[in-house]
């Protein structure tokens, strides 16, 4: 499975390998759904993004391939967001378009950007991502993401933790006299300032902070299964690392 | 005399436009506050608070929910899918509260949950709801458009905004991280911008919000009558 796709866009064929090795299975395919260790996968999460949010705490441990378990029944619509039987694709596509949109609007203030794009455009966006197309993905996104090189407003930046709610909030990419660019450290700082406190170098007293550096340097960031170095200008990773929805999906492991 | 807010709307797609009328012109002695369009979480959350004095005032049921931070309302729905038990009184069955002494085990129906919750993205507030049946199954939207008496035919999934995306889909609940409803935003601040030139400086625009983005769930009521006053609100 690509890092940068959805699960439902593979459920028809891994459902046609299921059937064909002798799965009875009569239902819709709105109505399969994945699970890792007893957690249902959320197939609106991009596939990478819940590798590294379910298996970096057991890195080291838990080698690839990632195994996770299909369900045919008992679809949790307490827990994971419903599918339109009609056309399993739609809804996905709504939620990545849903995505986009809203990057174009952190970014600018607004998404004219993006419904300046032509119908075409749109579409060739949704169709590279889910072919694997990617010369034909880009030659869209390519625009979105570099901006036409003006500095963005906001970056489009979403943190998660395995314990707590999804952070999402205003990362602006340079100070407001912009002449600083803020970097990865800085914006963890702001948001998690408990799990990575001022810069190791900052003066401090001895004693009581040796507690608080040791477990500061413990925690990562990890982007696309790799940890990225924390000095890293957030404006950089946001041009050149984000997923195909144009979003940065941290995933922090403490 | 009761003031009556009568929201008159072209269909919420492609473009959603608000004329409010005043059926009377009396002034309820209902203290004003100045109310902006709340553009940060912590001028949301004053903007709270003072509706949350008015709901209390007037005996609607809105709370306040900490960790989190937003508005939350529970509205208990009799089942009118099968009309032999529906209720003989139709507006206390459109919108009682959940209060369990008052609730007939006799009269089977569905609990309804709106949050109003701030969006940093969108710097406005945007409307998440589900629907429980009594036993604590969720329900999809279509059951829950079928047990309300109206069906609610403004709350399509059909339907798209202007930016071309679904006014009404689910999402994770941004606090619980489950999957609720909600109505999506894109559209909520071209519509603020057009209540803010209609209305002076006294309106509460947090109550017209609430109101606007409420007529999708008509006839079932978000907000009750009682809050809005001034005959010089809104030309």
């Amino acid at each position: 499975m690509h890092r940068c796709s959805y699960l439902p866009l593979v459920t028809e064929s891994v459902r046609e390998v299921f059937v064909k090795s002798g799965v009875a299975f009569t239902g819709h395919d709105a109505d399969i759904w994945y699970e890792y260790r007893g957690v249902p996968l959320k197939w609106h999460y991009p596939i990478g993004l819940l590798h590294d949010l379910l298996t970096s705490q057991y890195r080291g441990s838990s080698p690839l391939p990632w195994h996770i378990i299909i369900h045919f029944t008992n679809f949790p619509t307490d827990k994971l967001i419903r599918i339109n039987a009609a056309n399993i694709i739609d809804t996905p596509h709504d939620s990545f378009m849903s995505m986009i949109k809203e990057a174009d609007y952190i970014r600018n203030g607004s998404i004219k950007k993006l419904m300046s794009l032509s119908k075409q455009d749109q579409t060739n966006l949704w169709q590279g991502l889910s072919s694997h197309d990617y010369d034909k993905f880009w030659n869209v996104n390519a625009r979105l993401v570099t901006n036409d090189n003006t500095i963005p407003k906001y970056i489009p930046l979403r943190v998660y933790l395995l314990d707590q709610p999804v952070i999402q909030e205003p990362v602006a990419p340079v100070d407001d006299n912009l002449d600083c660019e803020y970097t990865l450290r800085d914006i963890l700082g702001r948001m998690l300032p408990e799990i990575f406190p001022p810069s190791l170098d900052a003066p401090t007293t001895e004693g009581a902070d040796n507690t608080r550096k040791s477990d500061a340097s413990e925690a990562v960031a990890i982007l696309h299964g790799i940890v990225i170095p924390i000095e890293t200008p957030i404006l950089w990773l946001s041009q050149n690392c984000s997923y195909p929805d144009n979003f940065l999906h941290i995933v922090i492991c403490r | 005399m009761k003031e009556e807010i009568l929201l008159l709307h072209k269909p919420y797609y492609p473009k959603f436009h608000v004329q409010v009328l005043f059926k009377s012109r009396l002034l309820i002695n209902c203290p004003l506050t100045v109310m902006t369009v709340p553009t940060t979480q912590s001028a949301f959350d004053r903007t709270c608070q003072t509706f949350l004095s008015h709901s209390k005032k007037i005996g609607d049921t809105w709370r306040w929910v900490t960790p989190g931070a937003y508005l939350a309302k529970t509205v208990w729905v009799v089942d009118n899918s099968n009309e032999e038990t529906a209720s003989k009184d139709e507006e206390s069955a459109l919108h009682e509260p959940s209060d369990p002494a008052i609730l007939s085990p006799a009269k089977p129906g569905i609990t309804l949950e709106f949050h109003v919750i701030y969006s940093t993205t969108y710097a406005c507030p945007v409307l998440y709801f589900c629907g429980h049946t009594s036993a604590g199954t969720g329900l999809s939207l279509e059951d829950i458009r079928q047990t309300v008496k109206g069906h609610m035919p403004d709350l399509d999934e059909q339907k798209r905004t202007e930016y071309d995306m679904p006014v009404v889909s689910q999402k994770d609940h941004p606090i619980l991280g489950i999957p609720f409803y909600f109505i999506h935003p894109c559209h909520t601040a071209d519509v603020t911008a057009e209540m803010l030139e209609a209305c002076d400086s006294d309106a509460n625009y947090f109550v017209f919000w609430l109101s606007l983005v409420g007529q999708l769930f008509s006839p079932l009521r978000l907000v009750e009558v009682g809050y809005v006053t001034s005959e010089t609100c809104c030309r």
